[in-house]
Protein backbone atom coordinates (compact mmCIF):
# COMPACT_ATOMS: atom_id res chain seq x y z
CA UNK A 1 0.00 0.00 0.00
CA UNK A 2 2.78 2.40 0.97
CA UNK A 3 4.82 1.56 -2.15
CA UNK A 4 1.94 2.32 -4.50
CA UNK A 5 1.49 5.67 -2.80
CA UNK A 6 5.15 6.54 -3.26
CA UNK A 7 5.14 5.59 -6.92
CA UNK A 8 2.12 7.81 -7.60
CA UNK A 9 3.65 10.85 -5.90
CA UNK A 10 5.49 12.29 -8.86
CA UNK A 11 2.43 12.59 -11.06
CA UNK A 12 -0.41 13.65 -8.78
CA UNK A 13 -1.25 17.01 -7.36
CA UNK A 14 -1.64 17.65 -3.62
CA UNK A 15 -4.04 15.32 -1.89
CA UNK A 16 -4.49 14.35 1.73
CA UNK A 17 -3.34 10.75 1.34
CA UNK A 18 0.01 11.86 -0.04
CA UNK A 19 0.56 14.57 2.55
CA UNK A 20 2.83 12.71 4.95
CA UNK A 21 4.93 11.10 2.24
CA UNK A 22 5.40 14.49 0.60
CA UNK A 23 6.43 16.16 3.85
CA UNK A 24 9.31 13.79 4.44
CA UNK A 25 10.45 14.20 0.85
CA UNK A 26 10.31 17.95 1.15
CA UNK A 27 12.26 17.96 4.41
CA UNK A 28 15.12 15.96 2.95
CA UNK A 29 15.06 18.12 -0.17
CA UNK A 30 15.09 14.96 -2.25
CA UNK A 31 13.29 15.26 -5.53
CA UNK A 32 11.54 12.40 -7.17
CA UNK A 33 11.36 12.76 -10.93
CA UNK A 34 10.32 9.91 -13.22
CA UNK A 35 10.27 7.53 -10.28
CA UNK A 36 13.97 7.98 -9.38
CA UNK A 37 15.26 10.23 -6.62
CA UNK A 38 17.62 12.91 -7.84
CA UNK A 39 20.01 15.32 -6.16
CA UNK A 40 18.49 17.43 -3.39
CA UNK A 41 16.98 20.80 -4.13
CA UNK A 42 18.13 23.83 -2.14
CA UNK A 43 14.88 25.53 -3.01
CA UNK A 44 12.79 22.72 -1.53
CA UNK A 45 15.00 22.51 1.56
CA UNK A 46 14.53 26.21 2.17
CA UNK A 47 10.81 25.97 1.48
CA UNK A 48 10.49 23.13 4.00
CA UNK A 49 12.33 25.13 6.67
CA UNK A 50 10.41 28.35 5.97
CA UNK A 51 6.92 27.48 4.83
CA UNK A 52 5.22 30.45 3.26
CA UNK A 53 1.71 31.66 3.88
CA UNK A 54 0.58 34.74 2.02
CA UNK A 55 -2.56 36.69 1.32
CA UNK A 56 -3.58 34.81 -1.80
CA UNK A 57 -6.17 37.50 -2.66
CA UNK A 58 -3.39 40.02 -3.17
CA UNK A 59 -2.31 39.57 -6.79
CA UNK A 60 0.90 41.49 -6.31
CA UNK A 61 1.96 39.27 -3.42
CA UNK A 62 1.09 36.09 -5.32
CA UNK A 63 3.05 37.15 -8.39
CA UNK A 64 5.95 38.23 -6.21
CA UNK A 65 6.02 34.83 -4.46
CA UNK A 66 5.92 32.89 -7.72
CA UNK A 67 8.49 35.09 -9.47
CA UNK A 68 10.73 34.75 -6.44
CA UNK A 69 10.35 30.96 -6.57
CA UNK A 70 11.37 30.95 -10.23
CA UNK A 71 14.41 33.03 -9.39
CA UNK A 72 15.44 30.87 -6.46
CA UNK A 73 15.06 27.62 -8.40
CA UNK A 74 17.10 28.90 -11.32
CA UNK A 75 19.84 30.31 -9.10
CA UNK A 76 20.00 27.75 -6.28
CA UNK A 77 19.21 24.55 -8.17
CA UNK A 78 20.21 25.24 -11.77
CA UNK A 79 23.34 27.32 -11.03
CA UNK A 80 22.29 30.39 -12.95
CA UNK A 81 24.05 33.62 -12.15
CA UNK A 82 21.56 36.47 -12.09
CA UNK A 83 22.17 39.46 -14.31
CA UNK A 84 21.16 42.57 -12.41
CA UNK A 85 21.78 45.16 -15.15
CA UNK A 86 18.13 46.12 -15.65
CA UNK A 87 17.31 46.12 -11.95
CA UNK A 88 20.35 48.23 -11.14
CA UNK A 89 19.62 50.73 -13.92
CA UNK A 90 16.07 51.21 -12.67
CA UNK A 91 17.25 51.60 -9.08
CA UNK A 92 19.96 54.05 -10.16
CA UNK A 93 17.53 56.25 -12.09
CA UNK A 94 15.08 56.21 -9.21
CA UNK A 95 17.65 57.10 -6.57
CA UNK A 96 19.09 59.85 -8.79
CA UNK A 97 15.62 61.35 -8.96
CA UNK A 98 15.28 61.16 -5.18
CA UNK A 99 18.72 62.77 -4.70
CA UNK A 100 17.74 65.66 -7.00
CA UNK A 101 14.54 66.17 -5.03
CA UNK A 102 16.36 66.00 -1.71
CA UNK A 103 19.04 68.41 -2.83
CA UNK A 104 16.49 70.92 -4.14
CA UNK A 105 14.48 70.75 -0.94
CA UNK A 106 17.54 71.14 1.26
CA UNK A 107 18.83 74.06 -0.80
CA UNK A 108 15.51 75.89 -0.65
CA UNK A 109 15.51 75.36 3.11
CA UNK A 110 18.97 76.85 3.56
CA UNK A 111 18.74 79.68 1.03
CA UNK A 112 15.67 81.94 1.37
CA UNK A 113 13.13 82.06 -1.38
CA UNK A 114 13.82 84.43 -4.22
CA UNK A 115 17.54 83.57 -4.27
CA UNK A 116 17.06 79.80 -4.28
CA UNK A 117 14.68 79.83 -7.26
CA UNK A 118 17.14 79.01 -10.08
CA UNK A 119 18.70 76.02 -8.28
CA UNK A 120 15.31 74.84 -7.09
CA UNK A 121 13.84 75.07 -10.59
CA UNK A 122 16.71 72.98 -11.98
CA UNK A 123 16.32 70.33 -9.28
CA UNK A 124 12.55 70.08 -9.80
CA UNK A 125 13.01 69.62 -13.56
CA UNK A 126 15.84 67.11 -13.01
CA UNK A 127 13.65 65.15 -10.61
CA UNK A 128 10.83 64.83 -13.13
CA UNK A 129 13.26 63.92 -15.92
CA UNK A 130 14.90 61.11 -13.93
CA UNK A 131 11.56 59.88 -12.64
CA UNK A 132 10.19 59.88 -16.19
CA UNK A 133 13.25 58.05 -17.51
CA UNK A 134 12.90 55.44 -14.78
CA UNK A 135 9.24 54.85 -15.63
CA UNK A 136 9.96 54.67 -19.37
CA UNK A 137 12.77 52.22 -18.69
CA UNK A 138 10.53 50.02 -16.57
CA UNK A 139 7.73 50.09 -19.15
CA UNK A 140 9.66 49.67 -22.39
CA UNK A 141 12.96 48.01 -21.56
CA UNK A 142 12.17 45.82 -18.55
CA UNK A 143 8.51 45.20 -19.42
CA UNK A 144 7.42 42.03 -17.61
CA UNK A 145 10.89 40.52 -17.16
CA UNK A 146 11.39 38.99 -13.76
CA UNK A 147 14.75 37.28 -14.15
CA UNK A 148 17.77 37.42 -16.44
CA UNK A 149 20.68 35.10 -15.96
CA UNK A 150 23.55 33.08 -17.41
CA UNK A 151 24.62 29.55 -16.71
CA UNK A 152 28.24 28.93 -17.45
CA UNK A 153 29.36 25.41 -18.01
CA UNK A 154 31.81 24.39 -15.26
CA UNK A 155 34.10 22.56 -17.65
CA UNK A 156 33.88 25.45 -20.17
CA UNK A 157 33.17 23.01 -22.96
CA UNK A 158 29.50 23.76 -23.63
CA UNK A 159 28.54 27.31 -24.54
CA UNK A 160 26.78 29.55 -22.02
CA UNK A 161 23.06 29.27 -21.52
CA UNK A 162 21.15 32.56 -21.24
CA UNK A 163 17.70 32.65 -19.71
CA UNK A 164 15.19 35.47 -19.54
CA UNK A 165 12.05 34.85 -17.54
CA UNK A 166 8.98 37.03 -17.83
CA UNK A 167 5.67 36.53 -16.09
CA UNK A 168 2.19 37.90 -16.05
CA UNK A 169 -0.64 37.78 -13.53
CA UNK A 170 -3.40 40.10 -14.68
CA UNK A 171 -5.13 42.31 -12.18
CA UNK A 172 -8.29 40.44 -11.21
CA UNK A 173 -7.30 37.13 -12.73
CA UNK A 174 -5.82 34.06 -11.08
CA UNK A 175 -4.00 32.75 -14.15
CA UNK A 176 -0.25 32.94 -13.86
CA UNK A 177 1.66 32.81 -17.09
CA UNK A 178 5.42 32.31 -17.10
CA UNK A 179 7.61 32.43 -20.19
CA UNK A 180 11.30 31.66 -20.26
CA UNK A 181 13.42 32.37 -23.30
CA UNK A 182 16.50 30.21 -23.27
CA UNK A 183 19.33 30.58 -25.71
CA UNK A 184 22.45 28.56 -25.85
CA UNK A 185 25.68 29.97 -27.23
CA UNK A 186 26.33 33.56 -28.19
CA UNK A 187 24.27 36.31 -26.67
CA UNK A 188 20.53 35.92 -26.59
CA UNK A 189 20.26 39.54 -27.65
CA UNK A 190 21.12 38.50 -31.20
CA UNK A 191 18.03 38.53 -33.34
CA UNK A 192 17.35 36.95 -36.70
CA UNK A 193 20.64 36.18 -38.34
CA UNK A 194 22.57 35.00 -35.35
CA UNK A 195 25.59 32.76 -35.28
CA UNK A 196 24.87 29.28 -36.51
CA UNK A 197 25.76 27.76 -33.18
CA UNK A 198 23.19 29.85 -31.26
CA UNK A 199 20.10 27.87 -30.38
CA UNK A 200 17.08 29.26 -28.63
CA UNK A 201 14.08 27.71 -27.07
CA UNK A 202 10.98 28.79 -25.33
CA UNK A 203 9.44 27.47 -22.14
CA UNK A 204 5.99 28.37 -21.03
CA UNK A 205 3.99 27.57 -17.92
CA UNK A 206 0.37 28.70 -17.62
CA UNK A 207 -1.62 27.65 -14.60
CA UNK A 208 -4.31 28.86 -12.30
CA UNK A 209 -2.61 29.84 -9.05
CA UNK A 210 -5.05 27.61 -7.22
CA UNK A 211 -2.78 24.65 -7.99
CA UNK A 212 0.01 26.20 -5.93
CA UNK A 213 -1.82 27.95 -3.09
CA UNK A 214 -4.41 26.47 -0.79
CA UNK A 215 -7.41 28.31 0.68
CA UNK A 216 -5.35 29.45 3.68
CA UNK A 217 -2.75 30.99 1.36
CA UNK A 218 -0.08 28.37 2.04
CA UNK A 219 2.37 28.04 -0.81
CA UNK A 220 2.91 24.50 -2.05
CA UNK A 221 6.55 24.88 -3.00
CA UNK A 222 6.93 21.25 -4.01
CA UNK A 223 3.96 21.42 -6.41
CA UNK A 224 5.37 24.54 -8.01
CA UNK A 225 8.82 22.99 -8.19
CA UNK A 226 7.45 19.95 -9.97
CA UNK A 227 5.37 21.94 -12.44
CA UNK A 228 8.22 24.30 -13.20
CA UNK A 229 11.08 21.83 -13.51
CA UNK A 230 9.05 19.41 -15.61
CA UNK A 231 8.97 22.16 -18.27
CA UNK A 232 12.73 22.59 -18.27
CA UNK A 233 14.03 20.28 -20.96
CA UNK A 234 17.12 18.30 -20.05
CA UNK A 235 18.59 19.22 -23.44
CA UNK A 236 19.48 22.70 -22.24
CA UNK A 237 19.71 22.39 -18.55
CA UNK A 238 21.28 19.99 -16.17
CA UNK A 239 20.30 20.39 -12.57
CA UNK A 240 23.39 21.44 -10.58
CA UNK B 1 2.97 36.95 4.93
CA UNK B 2 3.59 39.47 7.69
CA UNK B 3 5.99 42.35 7.49
CA UNK B 4 8.96 40.88 9.39
CA UNK B 5 8.78 37.58 7.52
CA UNK B 6 8.69 39.30 4.15
CA UNK B 7 11.58 41.54 5.14
CA UNK B 8 13.81 38.58 5.94
CA UNK B 9 13.09 36.94 2.63
CA UNK B 10 13.96 40.03 0.58
CA UNK B 11 17.31 40.54 -1.06
CA UNK B 12 19.19 43.83 -0.72
CA UNK B 13 17.91 44.98 -4.11
CA UNK B 14 14.32 44.16 -3.25
CA UNK B 15 14.57 46.14 -0.01
CA UNK B 16 16.18 48.99 -1.97
CA UNK B 17 13.24 48.90 -4.37
CA UNK B 18 10.69 49.12 -1.53
CA UNK B 19 12.56 52.00 0.09
CA UNK B 20 12.76 53.71 -3.30
CA UNK B 21 9.00 53.41 -3.82
CA UNK B 22 8.39 55.10 -0.49
CA UNK B 23 10.95 57.85 -1.15
CA UNK B 24 9.49 58.50 -4.60
CA UNK B 25 6.09 59.19 -3.07
CA UNK B 26 7.64 61.72 -0.68
CA UNK B 27 9.79 63.23 -3.41
CA UNK B 28 6.86 63.59 -5.81
CA UNK B 29 4.79 65.45 -3.23
CA UNK B 30 7.70 67.75 -2.36
CA UNK B 31 8.63 68.44 -5.96
CA UNK B 32 5.07 69.25 -6.94
CA UNK B 33 4.90 71.74 -4.06
CA UNK B 34 8.29 73.30 -4.84
CA UNK B 35 7.53 73.29 -8.56
CA UNK B 36 4.35 75.20 -7.85
CA UNK B 37 6.35 77.66 -5.75
CA UNK B 38 8.79 78.25 -8.61
CA UNK B 39 6.02 78.70 -11.19
CA UNK B 40 3.98 81.11 -9.07
CA UNK B 41 7.10 82.91 -7.85
CA UNK B 42 5.74 82.66 -4.33
CA UNK B 43 7.46 80.88 -1.43
CA UNK B 44 4.27 79.28 -0.16
CA UNK B 45 1.79 79.15 -3.00
CA UNK B 46 -1.14 77.77 -0.97
CA UNK B 47 -2.03 79.13 2.48
CA UNK B 48 -4.89 78.77 4.95
CA UNK B 49 -6.73 81.73 6.45
CA UNK B 50 -6.33 81.48 10.25
CA UNK B 51 -8.12 84.59 11.53
CA UNK B 52 -11.33 86.45 10.88
CA UNK B 53 -9.57 89.71 10.03
CA UNK B 54 -10.57 89.64 6.36
CA UNK B 55 -14.25 88.88 6.75
CA UNK B 56 -16.57 88.96 4.86
CA UNK B 57 -14.19 88.38 1.94
CA UNK B 58 -12.23 85.47 3.49
CA UNK B 59 -13.37 83.27 6.34
CA UNK B 60 -11.28 81.20 8.72
CA UNK B 61 -10.47 77.92 6.99
CA UNK B 62 -10.41 79.22 3.42
CA UNK B 63 -7.60 78.04 1.16
CA UNK B 64 -5.83 80.83 -0.75
CA UNK B 65 -3.84 80.51 -3.98
CA UNK B 66 -0.94 82.95 -4.27
CA UNK B 67 1.30 84.18 -7.04
CA UNK B 68 3.68 87.07 -7.39
CA UNK B 69 4.20 88.64 -10.78
CA UNK B 70 6.61 91.40 -11.73
CA UNK B 71 3.94 94.08 -11.82
CA UNK B 72 4.02 96.71 -9.05
CA UNK B 73 1.65 96.10 -6.16
CA UNK B 74 -1.49 98.27 -6.22
CA UNK B 75 -3.75 99.64 -3.49
CA UNK B 76 -6.64 97.26 -3.03
CA UNK B 77 -4.58 94.10 -3.73
CA UNK B 78 -5.02 91.41 -1.12
CA UNK B 79 -1.53 90.20 -0.24
CA UNK B 80 0.06 87.70 2.11
CA UNK B 81 3.12 89.09 3.85
CA UNK B 82 5.45 88.24 6.67
CA UNK B 83 6.69 90.76 9.20
CA UNK B 84 10.48 90.56 9.36
CA UNK B 85 11.45 88.26 12.23
CA UNK B 86 7.99 86.76 12.74
CA UNK B 87 7.13 83.59 10.84
CA UNK B 88 3.34 83.71 10.73
CA UNK B 89 2.18 85.08 7.39
CA UNK B 90 -0.66 87.61 7.43
CA UNK B 91 -3.27 88.04 4.73
CA UNK B 92 -4.58 91.62 4.53
CA UNK B 93 -5.38 94.27 1.94
CA UNK B 94 -2.97 97.01 0.79
CA UNK B 95 -4.47 100.29 1.96
CA UNK B 96 -1.99 102.93 0.80
CA UNK B 97 1.31 102.81 -0.92
CA UNK B 98 4.12 105.11 -1.96
CA UNK B 99 6.44 104.37 -4.87
CA UNK B 100 9.89 105.83 -4.75
CA UNK B 101 10.17 107.31 -8.24
CA UNK B 102 13.93 106.87 -8.59
CA UNK B 103 14.44 103.40 -7.12
CA UNK B 104 10.96 101.98 -7.70
CA UNK B 105 10.90 100.75 -4.11
CA UNK B 106 7.37 100.36 -2.81
CA UNK B 107 6.24 101.37 0.68
CA UNK B 108 3.07 99.56 1.58
CA UNK B 109 0.56 99.94 4.40
CA UNK B 110 -1.80 97.05 4.99
CA UNK B 111 -5.04 96.59 6.95
CA UNK B 112 -7.41 93.71 7.52
CA UNK B 113 -10.90 94.48 6.15
CA UNK B 114 -12.46 93.43 9.42
CA UNK B 115 -9.96 95.24 11.67
CA UNK B 116 -10.67 98.68 13.10
CA UNK B 117 -7.08 99.90 12.63
CA UNK B 118 -4.26 99.46 10.15
CA UNK B 119 -1.43 96.96 10.65
CA UNK B 120 1.19 99.30 12.10
CA UNK B 121 0.46 97.66 15.45
CA UNK B 122 1.48 94.33 13.95
CA UNK B 123 4.71 95.54 12.37
CA UNK B 124 8.01 95.63 14.27
CA UNK B 125 8.53 98.54 16.69
CA UNK B 126 9.41 101.65 14.65
CA UNK B 127 8.40 99.99 11.36
CA UNK B 128 5.82 102.00 9.39
CA UNK B 129 5.75 100.18 6.08
CA UNK B 130 6.24 96.79 4.52
CA UNK B 131 8.08 96.27 1.28
CA UNK B 132 8.00 93.94 -1.68
CA UNK B 133 10.59 91.62 -0.06
CA UNK B 134 8.13 90.94 2.76
CA UNK B 135 5.33 89.96 0.40
CA UNK B 136 4.84 86.21 -0.04
CA UNK B 137 2.30 86.65 -2.84
CA UNK B 138 -0.88 88.28 -4.10
CA UNK B 139 -4.11 86.34 -3.65
CA UNK B 140 -5.24 85.04 -7.04
CA UNK B 141 -8.15 82.86 -5.94
CA UNK B 142 -9.55 80.85 -3.08
CA UNK B 143 -11.44 77.70 -2.13
CA UNK B 144 -13.71 77.95 0.94
CA UNK B 145 -13.73 75.55 3.94
CA UNK B 146 -11.01 73.15 2.68
CA UNK B 147 -8.39 74.64 4.99
CA UNK B 148 -10.36 73.58 8.09
CA UNK B 149 -8.45 70.27 8.06
CA UNK B 150 -5.12 72.09 8.50
CA UNK B 151 -6.57 74.19 11.31
CA UNK B 152 -7.84 71.07 13.09
CA UNK B 153 -4.43 69.40 12.73
CA UNK B 154 -2.74 72.48 14.19
CA UNK B 155 -5.10 72.90 17.10
CA UNK B 156 -5.03 69.23 18.01
CA UNK B 157 -1.49 67.94 17.39
CA UNK B 158 -2.49 64.41 18.46
CA UNK B 159 -4.50 64.24 15.22
CA UNK B 160 -1.33 64.84 13.23
CA UNK B 161 0.54 61.97 14.90
CA UNK B 162 -2.48 59.67 14.62
CA UNK B 163 -2.81 60.40 10.90
CA UNK B 164 0.90 59.83 10.14
CA UNK B 165 0.87 56.67 12.27
CA UNK B 166 -2.14 55.28 10.41
CA UNK B 167 -0.57 56.03 7.03
CA UNK B 168 2.66 54.32 8.08
CA UNK B 169 0.88 51.16 9.24
CA UNK B 170 -1.14 51.07 6.03
CA UNK B 171 1.96 51.32 3.82
CA UNK B 172 3.88 48.68 5.80
CA UNK B 173 1.16 46.07 5.67
CA UNK B 174 0.03 46.35 2.10
CA UNK B 175 2.23 45.66 -0.89
CA UNK B 176 2.14 48.13 -3.75
CA UNK B 177 1.19 47.01 -7.27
Amino acid sequence: MARTKNAKQASTADSDSNATAKKSEAVSGAVEVDGTTQASSLFLEDAAKNPLTINHYNGAEVKHTLDDAVRRILVDDYSFVENFKHVDTRLLLGYLAVVCAGFGTLYSYLVPFPKCKPVLAVSVVAYFIFNGLMMLFASFVEKDTVFMGVKKDASRIDPDVHATASSELKRFSSDYSLTINISKGGSHHEKGKGSKSAKSSHISLKRNIGVWFDVEGRFAADAFYRDFTSQLSSDFLKQN
Amino acid sequence: MDFTQSLRRMSVRQIAQQVLSFLLILASALMIWKGLAVVTNSESPIVVVLSASMEPAFQRGDLLFLALDNEPIRAGDVVVFKVNGKDIPIVHRVLWLHDDESTGKQYLLTKGDNNPVDDRGLYNPGQMWVHREDIVGKVQGFVPYVGMVTIALNDYPQLKYALVGLLGIFVLFSKDE
